[in-house]
């Protein structure tokens, strides 16, 4: 029997907060059908581009469960859910990915994701799809997730501009108008509850998506932002499922719909000349002159999956065994009863100072001080330059040494701070390096006296720089070296921190080869011949 | 486009009409139609706004087109609410009446809380063959608003009876009734009345075909106290009364709520908010068709009478073809339950991929060809009769 190729399909996930496990249900539903359907890309706003960039990434969908259940258990530890100011969804997001993700996630996404994003600046859409490394990828998801107010205040940083939330914008981002549209709320899309309790006219839309007004609507968007019990995170989980499933088999494989036609293509002709005739009389539907040769690949399609259909013939949700386990694992980790009613009486106590706790912190936040600069990262960074630096220059002048490293905050002020760092490179030599971190990013000039100055004469250099005097070290033992490698740095909330640390490495690149050359002209004048190695 | 060409202004309305209909729909009562003093109504709407929106959007047609109003007097036999205001008078756009290909003309019966206007983007294709006539639904669009009996099958024999009797005015004796939504279930049950008048029906996304079902069915999620108290309080109340509660916040309460609506517009309406326009001085009015929806149904939007099982007993030669929007949560498995009830009556269900509630709006071009080739069909099987 030949094999059908493929279907392809671009899905889209919609928005949807922790609601995001109806994702979880409906990428559980496409793997059972991985033979039939291949899924190509994926848009998807918020949540769902999460959800998306998990799929696509083939990570396991029961780990990904642990980390949405995780996170809303998280979120209903306090009375006061996801406002307590103990609960930062940013970073408890940002460590999920980083762990959940595989390290290369960028490339399996780049070109297949599709990322909405809400520019802070004027409200308009932006759609990401390509993504240098995991963190950037990290950054466009968080960017897109990141609610205003709800989240934090300050939204997070992506290349040129902060983010908000792909879905004030676009909540249903799609490719073409055949892309599959997935969302937990009922309305007018290809997979989503049916909701057949209500049959009210009564619809709204917002960021692209139609959403009915109904009482169970309202009730999903208050747990998209306050989580459910995870008792109801499973049902949701399964509607997913269920839906996807009832999707696949009523139009995908037109499994219950023997008879009906899907009109998907103007530009064919409904009826053909020939077939015209056959119509004309009364009782024949139309769909009965369908090409032979589609009929054809249907029913060798169908013979296919039928045994897999059988299986599903209940309707029920054969979820995989590890997302099962993950919401078994949830209910284990809901408080007690007491526990519970307790922190619900102290409530009124512990709510007002929640609040102003909640407030301070924020404030705090927003306040632009060097202390939010997340300081131990970039420290990590500049001992990590320092050492790549060393360890080039000593390569160069062959031999290995020990390099020990030391950085510390030196000054602190105003909207700098200065990083201060030295490599011991021997006994002999040392070098000291400077790093400056600077909140605005005009070209800084640290020290213009009268030493020598690298650079001023090199025109690849973006900017005017002077190094500042080479002193010898304070060692009594022998001829140290010291160098100041200046960088600019914007520090911005965390989200620029790699493109920092990639636009410093590349300054500190071109400085490398200053460095050594400066070396080469100074060590061998001076006492390297006696170094021990 | 210059409306003066292709439209003959609507009769003039008498002022005392005017001032009943105004009375009835503001808070404060406007003294004489002055114009100096437009802004004492709480609700920014008259017939004249609705009207004039009305022709924005069909000033895109390129078909000319005739819009008059047709006074109708409906049968006696009908029990109203008010016997005495027994006349009304229906809105009614035809296009193509001189020199059409076929003979049989199709009639369109808009959905709930539109107006002939919805059908900006299917006038000019449908009518291309054949004679069209849409009309605004008696208590809807421009079309009289009288009051409707509070009993759901009073109520829609009322809206039956103004189709009949518009019918008889309109000279029409057989043709292809097209409704959308409610108006796919006033075609159904006019189909059911009078069958021998109609050639073909045609229902997209219909309401109210399904049977409500028993309570054990529903859905797991546990709605919370405040929820279920919230839908309570608002039960009560006309679908739209929030939309003329906003008073003068209303027209830019449609573009908030529904911005989807002026997308599936834009490509023919060049107007930004021509479309919300429409729409909200549709609905701004008295809620008479409103009112008469709500009789009609259940609790959660359920038909009272639902069409389903009453279409197992419509004539077996009114076919009838049953178009779907893919994406509406209208859910069309209950057509092939019709379908199997009406034996070897012909009946067929067309879904139209990626289209919602909306089908005729979100896929234009699809819909006019589908419906086109349903009707040619019609007009091939009639040369083939009128040959034996």
């Amino acid at each position: 029997m030949p094999i059908p190729p493929k279907q392809k399909i671009t899905l889209s996930f919609s928005g949807c907060g922790f609601l995001a496990i109806y994702h979880v249900g409906v990428a559980s539903c496409f793997r059972e059908f991985e033979e039939q359907f291949e899924i190509e890309r994926i848009a998807g706003a918020s949540a769902g581009a999460i959800g998306g960039a998990v799929h696509l990434s083939g990570c396991c969908l029961g780990k990904a469960t642990t980390d949405v259940v995780q996170l809303a258990a998280a979120a209903r530890a306090s009375p006061v859910g996801p406002l307590s100011p103990r609960f930062n969804i940013v970073r408890s997001l940002r460590a999920g990915l980083r762990k959940t993700l595989p390290d290369d996630a960028h490339l399996l996404c780049s070109g297949r994701l599709s990322v909405s994003l809400t520019r802070c600046s004027d409200g308009k859409n932006l759609m990401v799809s390509h993504f240098g490394s995991k963190e950037e990828l990290i950054e466009v998801l968080l960017c897109s997730s990141f609610i205003p107010l709800y989240s934090g205040l300050v939204p997070p940083y992506y290349k040129d501009g902060r983010y908000w939330d792909g879905g004030i914008s676009n909540n249903l981002p799609v490719f073409d108008p055949s892309t599959v549209t997935v969302s937990p709320f009922s309305g007018e899309s290809d997979i989503c509850p049916s909701d057949k309790s209500a049959q009210s006219f009564m619809e709204m839309s917002f960021g692209n998506q139609n959403f009915r007004i109904n009482s169970t609507n309202a009730y999903r968007l208050t747990r998209a932002f306050f989580p459910p019990h995870p008792d109801h995170l499973k049902e949701i989980c399964e509607e997913g499922y269920r839906d996807a499933l009832r999707y696949i088999k009523n139009t995908l494989l037109h499994c219950r719909l023997p008879d009906s036609l899907v009109f998907s293509e103007p530009q064919t002709p409904l009826l053909s000349p020939t077939e015209e005739r056959e119509v004309e009389e009364i009782g024949v539907p139309i769909v009965s002159v369908r090409s032979e040769e589609r009929a054809v690949r249907r029913r060798i399609n169908l013979e296919r999956i039928n045994a897999l259909l059988e299986k599903y013939s209940s309707d029920n949700p054969n979820l995989p065994i590890t997302v099962i386990e993950a919401l078994r694992g949830a209910r284990r980790s809901t408080p007690h009863p007491v526990v519970q009613i307790l922190s619900y009486a102290a409530l009124p106590w512990i709510l007002p100072l929640e609040f102003a706790y909640s407030t301070c912190i924020r404030l705090i936040e927003l306040t632009p001080m060097p202390r939010n600069m997340e300081l131990q990262y970039y420290i990590e960074v500049f001992s990590s330059i320092a050492q790549r630096v060393v360890a080039k220059i000593l390569s160069r002048h062959g031999g290995s040494a020990w390099v020990q490293c030391n950085c510390k905050v030196e000054t602190v002020s105003g909207n700098r701070c200065v990083l201060h760092g030295k490599a011991v490179i021997n006994q002999s030599h040392s070098l000291t390096f400077a790093f400056a971190i600077v909140e605005e990013s005009p070209p800084i000039c640290l020290s213009s006296s009268s030493a020598s100055s690298f650079g001023s004469g090199n025109s690849t250099l973006p900017f005017s720089f002077q190094l500042p005097a080479v002193e010898p070290a304070k060692s009594a033992h022998a001829v140290a070296e010291t160098a100041v490698l200046i960088s600019d740095i914007r520090w911005e909330d965390g989200a620029a921190d790699m493109l920092a640390y990639e636009e410093s490495c590349d300054i500190v690149e071109r400085f490398e080869r200053e460095i050594s050359d400066y070396f080469q002209a100074q060590i061998p004048r001076q006492s390297i011949g006696t170094t021990p190695f | 486009m210059d409306n003066a060409d292709n439209t003959k202004e609507p009769d003039r309305v008498s002022p005392s009409t005017c001032t009943v209909v105004r009375a009835a729909t503001g808070w404060l009562p406007s003294f004489s139609p002055a114009s100096w003093m437009p802004s004492l109504r709480w609700v920014p709407t008259s017939d004249e706004a609705l009207a004039a929106a009305e022709r924005t959007i069909l000033a895109y047609l390129k078909t000319p087109y005739e819009g008059k109003f047709i006074t109708v007097v409906p049968d006696d036999s009908v029990t109203r609410p008010d016997p005495s205001k027994a006349s009304h008078r229906i809105w009614t756009v035809s296009m193509n009446t001189e020199q059409p290909i076929s003979e049989t003309p199709i009639v369109l019966v808009h959905g709930f809380g539109g107006g002939v206007g919805m059908w900006a983007q299917n006038l000019d294709a449908l009518a291309s063959r054949r004679p069209l006539y849409a009309f605004d639904v008696l208590g809807f669009g421009q079309s009289s608003r009288p009051a409707f009996s509070t009993i759901a099958e009073t109520a829609e024999s009322q809206f039956i009876d103004s189709m009949e009797a518009w019918r008889k005015e309109m000279k029409l004796s057989k043709f292809i009734l097209l409704g959308h939504s409610l108006g796919a279930f006033l075609a159904a049950s006019y189909s059911l009345k009078y069958p021998e008048h109609v050639r073909h029906l045609i229902m997209v996304d219909p309401w109210g075909l399904p049977e409500r079902p028993l309570d054990k069915d529903q859905q797991k999620l546990p709605i919370p106290f405040w929820i279920r108290t919230a839908a309570a309080v608002l039960q009560p109340f006309n679908p739209l009364a929030g939309l003329r509660a906003a008073g003068p916040w209303g027209p830019r309460l449609v573009g908030r709520f529904r911005p989807d609506l002026q997308r599936k517009f834009s490509t023919m309406i060049a107007e930004e908010n021509a479309i919300f326009d429409y729409i909200y001085h549709c609905n701004a009015q008295a809620p008479s068709g409103e009112s008469a929806f709500k009789a009609m149904t259940g609790g959660f939007g359920w038909a009272k009478s639902p069409m389903s099982g009453r279409m197992t007993t419509m004539a077996s030669h009114v076919p009838v073809s049953f178009i779907y929007g893919s994406r509406s949560w209208i859910d069309h498995n209950v057509a092939y339950t019709v379908k199997d009830s009406r034996n070897d009556a012909f009946t067929e269900i067309i879904l139209v991929s990626g289209a919602g509630h909306h089908v005729y709006a979100d896929k234009p071009a699809e819909f006019n060809d589908l419906v086109g080739k349903i009707c040619r069909r019609v007009d091939d099987e009639d040369a083939k009769k009128s040959k034996i």
